[in-house]
């Protein structure tokens, strides 16, 4: 029970990087690597406010826009000085690198017992008495809430005249330009709200598991595309405030998935490379699977 | 007298310059295009008509020369600032339209050219409906299909769809660059009538690029024909109106004629001197 608790929890934090890669990769058509900083920045952030005694909200928030500042320095880079988007992203990542390291003093930074979002709602909940109430389920309903309160909002943004903008510079670059849309403007947003998006995630992943460390980013572009792929699977939608339900399911769906694979005794260092394969199999699989049907058939004609 | 719908000045381009590919697409074009007029541009492969296009839109930056839309000069604006003023249809009925987008949202994008684009609601059910009465006007029953994916439509609808989507927003210069080409005929035709309704019913000034010599008859106040980069005939007021196919033709073989002579006139001293 515990062991589902903390993968819907996981699930449900890892569900706005998701939600950035949707907006990044689907939306923009961009693959954006800013998302491996942009969460560890988040988490460095909050956890460093944290220990500074800001309030949790505070320290959240923070991280949510120290994401989005990853984000727009990349979409400056790509848009106005016309880096190729994924040596940006790596850029901006690596650079954060030492940043992180600057803000945490350390490459470390353990919130040693402060209260964080979690232990606040809880607390606030149970009027003070924070036994009364496990801490997992109030983490759960908190961010069932918070996520699908984003999701929501980004759903609504999506048929604004702005959302609109973002969707067809990702769609339909040539067309976007003539309707005097600034496609490099609309790009250096979309990137933004999406790194916001991550830099949540890692500053409510880091008072989840009560600290805060450099490499907690590394791959995590990767567990939200297997996220996105995985919901699209799963929950194949058409319309885009669906498809933005589905990204989110599919992040807790991974979660799942992963925690019944390491239950069944598969080996955590694994992890990375499975996912890493499921990716690759999910990119690919589909053309292969098309070209020998496709082959298997112009046999057949030909005969 | 009012002023130019469009201005060219001394507008000249060369492709691959310093190469062995040296190309000039441009040779110094003047061009005054009245409020209202109706231009169709017609020539050969490589005469400079569709870099010509490119130039007024944007998406090609001309070496020397200025370009003014409606007394502004936008020589120096990149296309997405310059789609302001002015409209454009391309040849690529995929090129124009969103295809992920629905026929709603798309035109909703497209009547918000020139506005602020913020979180204003243009899908709400008031604008909406605006915008299933507009695309009635083009007699396909869109209206009824507002949410389909464009990408689902036939290519004269989507091309037709992109037709309108220039117009909701009136432009101060509308370019359609042959945007009939890749149609097949009835769509071709259909699209055709839709265009010169649009432009005589909204006094549109229309600079339009074609390969077919009855649509430049047939359509238009003047024709420009294109030749080396240069403007070679400027046909307008009863000129144009007498014009028939086979005149136009004529003029092309002029054209095709004096440039064998050419040809052979250096093939003759290459043979002699070299």
């Amino acid at each position: 029970m515990n062991l589902l608790l903390g993968a819907v929890t996981v699930g449900l934090i890892l569900a706005l990087v998701s939600l950035g890669v949707f907006l990044s990769f689907r939306v923009l058509r961009s693959l954006d690597l800013t998302t491996d900083g942009a969460f560890t920045t988040g988490a460095a952030v909050a956890c460093a406010l944290l220990v500074a005694n800001a309030s949790p909200v505070v320290a959240t928030i923070a991280g949510g826009v120290a994401g989005a500042v990853c984000g727009a320095l990349t979409g400056v880079i790509h848009t106005r000085w016309r880096v190729d988007i994924i040596l940006a992203g790596i850029l901006v990542t690596t650079g954060l690198y030492s940043v992180d390291i600057w803000v945490m003093h350390g490459g470390n930074l353990s919130l040693a017992g402060r209260p964080t979002l979690f232990e606040q709602a809880a607390g606030f909940l149970a009027g003070g008495d924070q036994a009364a109430m496990s801490r997992d389920a109030v983490g759960v309903g908190l961010l069932a809430v918070l996520v699908g309160a984003l999701g929501l909002a980004t759903g609504a943004f999506a048929s604004t005249d702005l959302g609109l903008a973002l969707r067809a510079t990702g769609n339909s670059p040539g067309m976007a330009r003539a309707m005097a849309i600034d496609t490099d403007l609309a790009i250096t947003i979309g990137l933004t709200l999406a790194n916001c998006f991550t830099g949540l995630s890692g500053a409510l992943f880091a008072q989840y598991q009560g600290f805060a460390n450099v490499q907690m980013g590394i791959g995590m572009i990767v567990t939200g595309l297997a996220s996105l792929i995985l919901g699209e699977a799963i929950f194949p939608q058409r319309t885009i405030r669906r498809r933005i339900v589905a990204a989110l399911l599919g992040a807790v769906a991974f979660r799942l998935l992963v925690a019944a694979a390491l239950r069944a005794g598969l080996d955590p260092v694994a992890l990375k490379l499975v996912t890493a394969s499921f990716v690759l199999a999910a990119l690919t699989l589909p053309q292969l699977v098309r070209r020998l049907v496709g082959s298997r058939k112009a046999r057949r004609e030909h005969a | 007298m009012p002023e130019a719908a469009l201005e060219i000045q001394r507008l000249a381009h060369t492709f691959n310059r310093g190469t062995p590919y040296e190309s000039m697409a441009l040779r110094g074009v003047d061009l005054t295009l009245e409020p209202g007029a109706f231009v169709v541009v017609v020539g050969s492969n490589g005469s400079g008509k569709s870099t010509l296009l490119n130039a007024i839109a944007g998406s090609l930056r001309a070496e020397t020369g200025r370009i003014l839309v409606d007394g502004t000069d936008v020589t120096d604006w990149p296309v997405h600032r310059r789609a302001r003023l002015v409209a454009r249809v391309f040849q690529d009925p995929f090129g124009g339209t969103a295809a992920d987008l629905s026929v709603v949202e798309n035109l909703a994008i497209a009547a918000a050219r020139g506005s602020r684009r913020g979180l204003g609601r243009p899908l709400a059910s008031a604008r909406r409906a605006e915008l299933g009465v507009a695309v009635q006007q083009l007699g396909l029953g869109l209206e009824e299909r507002l949410d389909t994916p464009v990408g689902l439509l036939s290519g004269g609808q989507r091309q037709a769809l992109t037709l309108l989507m220039a117009m909701v927003v009136r432009p101060s210069l509308l370019l359609l660059d042959e945007h009939t080409a890749s149609l097949d005929p009835r769509s071709a035709e259909q699209l055709l009538r839709l265009t010169q309704g649009f432009v005589s019913a909204g006094r549109l000034t229309t600079l339009m690029v074609t390969h077919s010599m009855p649509q430049a008859v047939r359509l238009g106040t003047r024709i420009l024909m294109m030749h080396r980069g240069e403007v070679a005939y400027d046909l307008s007021g009863a000129q144009k109106r007498r014009a028939r196919v086979e005149d136009l033709l004529a003029r092309f073989e002029e054209l095709r004629r004096s440039d064998m002579l050419d040809d052979s006139a250096t093939a003759l001293l290459q043979r002699a001197y070299v």
